[in-house]
């Protein structure tokens, strides 16, 4: 994230429909940088291994440089639903 | 499939397993044991302890809330047993169809709700804003109302009902773990008795049957008559924005895949077929006989770890063990798994 541009990717997978949906945001300029990397920072990026299924709930897969991560929507709380929320409102609006 | 309800010398031999078709299962294995560190949720415990002596069926215990749009469980009732119709149309479908489901499983296969024990059946509905989505989060069903533009509500189809609430009933049985081919089986379990519940719920034999999981979901702007075809997977949408069904109907068509705990809802799509074949050759009723080998397999000892070939084996057994070997039930079942690319090896075998 230190240089721009970077791509945020949010994937939802599973679900009763099991269909994929992809939300990407790319941030270029350097305000929306100052904008994005807290919300992502604030992210526990490296304490995601807990992704045990719901049957039919939705699982997000989650990418921003090299951070990744898979998160049930279970466990999609704080500041993990502030990033998706953001880059779907983000992408939606596009 | 909630914290814990997997035992933990299970998941270790799991997170162990070093065979690429169980790699999913041993991934969630691994999964579950690290957050065993963590606090459980309350819900059924260990093995010995979550299944509870049965009962006789004495009628279903419903509860209906209102989440109001929120994503909040469980919201407020606005129903339950016994009360007269809320007008709400989601709330009286999920009660209605809660009742259906109760009453497949209880006139069918004896069994009081979906522990055996007459556990209370409660879902909630209007959960979220534009929710595209149904689940079973372990304790109870969960409806969205669709965004409108691809999905309506989800309690509008029955077999969708069916369908939560008999992972509920995977959940107190098999206990499949929701990850490759077993998660794929999961979901498929969950088809076969959604399915079931809306036949038996209409009166309709196999030969009428839609075999259809989610037929009326979608809002009319897709072309697609349902989620998934049972009866020929990959054949129930073709839209231009969604894309086509990418559901397989044979082994040689398996999809590997790291989405969707490894493509559960894909490949659930070879064993639904499988049933959907053994019924149709059977004729009458599909709760006649197929259901009735579909719910000894899960109700036996299969593996929470199961793959596609232990299920088909263990379908094979059951159908032995209720008609006999080499009966017409048992030889419809060996062929309906050989159709779809898993032909059992000793088809005389009881188990």
């Amino acid at each position: 994230m230190d240089e721009l541009p970077f791509v945020i990717t949010v994937a939802r997978t599973g679900g009763f429909a099991g269909m994929r949906r992809e939300w990407t945001v790319e941030v270029s300029a350097p305000q929306d940088a100052e904008r994005w990397r807290p919300i992502v920072e604030a992210c526990p990026w490296d304490a995601t291994d807990d992704t045990s299924a719901t049957p039919d709930g939705f699982v997000y897969d989650l990418r921003v440089a090299d951070h990744t991560a898979v998160v049930a929507e279970r466990e999609l709380d704080g500041p993990w639903r502030e990033l998706v929320d953001a880059v779907r409102s983000t992408a939606d609006d596009d | 499939m909630r914290h814990g309800i997997v035992p933990p010398y299970l998941l270790s031999h799991l997170a162990q397993l070093d065979r690429d078709d169980l790699r999913p299962a041993a991934e969630a294995a691994q999964r579950s044991l690290r957050s065993d560190l963590r606090p459980r949720p309350a819900g059924p415990g260990v093995l010995a302890e979550r299944v509870p002596a049965p009962v006789p069926p004495s009628g279903p215990d419903r509860t209906i809330s209102d989440a109001a749009g929120a994503e909040t469980l469980p919201g407020d009732v606005v129903r339950r047993e016994g009360d007269d119709s809320t007008g709400d149309v989601a709330a009286d479908e999920a009660y209605d169809g809660l009742g259906a489901t109760y009453a497949l499983f209880a006139d069918v296969f004896g069994r009081a709700s979906i522990d055996g024990a007459g556990l209370p059946l409660r879902a909630t509905v209007h959960y979220g804003r534009q929710y595209d989505n149904a689940f079973w989060d372990g304790t109870q069903m969960v409806f969205g109302d669709g965004d409108g533009q691809v999905f309506g509500r989800f309690t509008a189809s029955l077999s969708v009902i069916g369908h939560e609430l008999s992972h509920g009933v995977t959940q107190y049985t098999a206990d499949l773990v929701y990850a490759g081919q077993s998660g794929a089986l999961n979901e498929s379990v969950s088809d076969v008795f959604g399915a079931l519940v809306e036949q038996y719920s209409r009166g309709q034999s196999a030969a009428e049957a839609s075999w259809l999981i989610g037929e009326g979901l979608f809002t009319d702007q897709v072309e697609g008559r349902a989620l998934r075809s049972m009866s020929a997977p990959g054949t129930a949408y073709d839209d231009d924005v969604l894309g086509k069904d990418p559901q397989p109907a044979t082994m040689a068509d398996y999809v590997d895949t790291t989405d969707d705990n490894g493509g559960v809802h894909l490949n659930s799509g070879i064993p639904n077929r499988a049933f959907h074949l053994v019924a149709t050759a059977l004729g009458g009723n599909a709760w006649d006989a197929a259901g009735p080998i579909w719910y000894d397999t899960i109700t036996g000892d299969l593996p929470p770890a199961a793959t596609f070939s232990d299920f088909a084996a263990a379908t094979s057994a059951a159908a032995a063990a209720r008609f006999g070997r080499q009966s017409r039930e048992q030889r419809a079942v060996v062929d309906a798994w050989s159709t779809v690319g898993l032909p059992i090896g000793d088809t005389g075998s009881d188990g």
